[in-house]
């Protein structure tokens, strides 16, 4: 239980100064860093008990909703939000240890461990398509 | 009041020249000319923005037309000059601003510098250490991440004049990461150069060009879309090679096991 308090206050910090270095605006960084935390906790939770790639799409349905709401709340870009919540999710390990395989010359598990990377980015894709579908539809709704 | 044609389409080109140069979507630079010159009247619009440049067609009357065309050459990431921009616009339209103002305003926010060098290195080197620990990472990790986030973004920042700014920085960044957290594991015999590495790349992966060419895709934007995703293929392929070489370098000598 500790672990993963400690690792949403990691997670919490590390999209904080990320905001920081993307310059995001000074009363958004509290929201998406929180965003980022509970996306994250979603995606732990989701890949550990159910299955990874179903875990990236969760923790970016989130982020990414989270995004949208808080953008029409601060009438604000909803990248701005987005942005830096997804980046824990993005799955830097994938990419990593394919490289890594490739280099060991472990063909075979750099092409198993690279599609599973590949997947889990489409699923993020998805995720995010979806969610922006459905923001543009409330916004369309709105202006009429 | 006689509308300023010139001061209009100046207006109109420095914003939609924030938005893309500090990593907005292509929709909100077109959306935005179209927004800020429906205030004013103007008949005809036409824009068509990419992440490499934009064309702007505006016709005031229905007769004479002006057009604009605009390279865009560097891009970086100012999430506070996007928004600025779109408060601008969003006041001109509302025309509690003049056009003079917002041009002097857009020119101040073009030249401005928001973050100083030293906290914009400082905070790379705090966000790859947090990354690096929440990978598993423990003390000596999480110091030799923050010493290493700190050297890659002082070197990635005396990339950014350069044309090829992209495929340079990021194959350096891979090199110098790798390179660091090989070197201190080796030398300490403690600690796991894996953690450093993914927590070093971890902010360097092009995440807004990823964000941005789904959301362009899905808005009907194929041409933003492909960009954006070259551009994150790009990156994320170079970092890779960058962080390659070294480990198998390192394999070949013998250092790593």
């Amino acid at each position: 239980m500790t672990d993963i308090i400690l690792d949403l206050i990691y997670c919490f910090a590390a999209s904080l100064f990320f905001a920081l270095i993307m310059n995001a605006p000074g009363k958004t960084l509290i929201h998406t860093s929180i965003a980022a935390s509970v996306g994250y906790a979603i995606y732990m939770a989701c890949s550990t008990q159910l299955n990874t790639t179903l875990g990236f799409f969760a923790g970016t349905t989130f982020v990414a909703m989270m995004g949208e709401l808080s953008a029409r709340k601060f009438k604000m870009p909803a990248t701005t939000f987005i942005f830096p919540a997804v980046v824990p999710i993005v799955p830097g390990l994938g990419l990593y240890q394919t490289m890594l395989a490739l280099v060991q010359n472990d063909i075979s598990s750099a092409l198993e461990i690279g599609a599973s990377t590949i997947l889990n980015i489409a699923a993020m894709a998805i995720a995010m398509a979806i969610v922006s579908v459905l923001a543009l539809k409330m916004k369309s709704r709105n202006a009429n | 009041m006689e509308l300023n044609i010139g001061s209009l389409l100046r207006v109109v080109k420095l914003s939609a020249q924030i938005i893309i140069e500090n990593g907005g979507e292509t929709y909100r630079a077109e959306e935005t000319i179209k927004f800020i010159c429906k205030s004013f009247k103007v008949q005809d619009i036409e824009s068509i923005a990419t992440p490499t440049g934009f064309y702007i067609t505006i016709s005031v009357n229905g007769d004479d037309n002006n057009t604009l065309v605009k390279r865009i050459r560097k891009r970086t990431i100012n999430l506070q000059k996007i928004n600025d921009v779109n408060n601008i616009s969003r006041r001109l339209s509302e025309h509690s601003v003049t056009l003079d103002e917002a041009l002097e305003e857009l020119e101040g926010i073009s030249k401005r510098t928001d973050l100083k060098y030293k906290y914009s290195i400082l905070y790379a080197g705090l966000s790859s250490a947090f990354f690096t620990v929440l990978f598993g990472g423990e003390v000596l990790e999480f110091f030799t991440a923050l010493f290493t986030g700190i050297i890659v973004s002082a070197v990635s920042k005396r990339f950014e004049k350069l044309d090829s700014y992209y495929f340079f920085s990021s194959i350096f960044s891979g090199i110098i990461i790798a390179c660091i957290a090989i070197t201190i594991t080796f030398f300490s015999k403690m600690g796991n150069y894996n953690h450093i590495i993914v927590g070093c790349i971890m902010p360097l992966l092009p995440g807004l060009a990823m964000t941005n060419a789904i959301r362009d895709t899905i808005r009907g934007d194929l041409i933003s879309g492909i960009a954006r995703a070259t551009e994150a293929l790009l990156v994320a392929s170079s970092l890779a090679a960058g962080v390659g070489v070294i480990i198998y370098m390192a394999y070949t000598i013998g250092i790593l096991l």
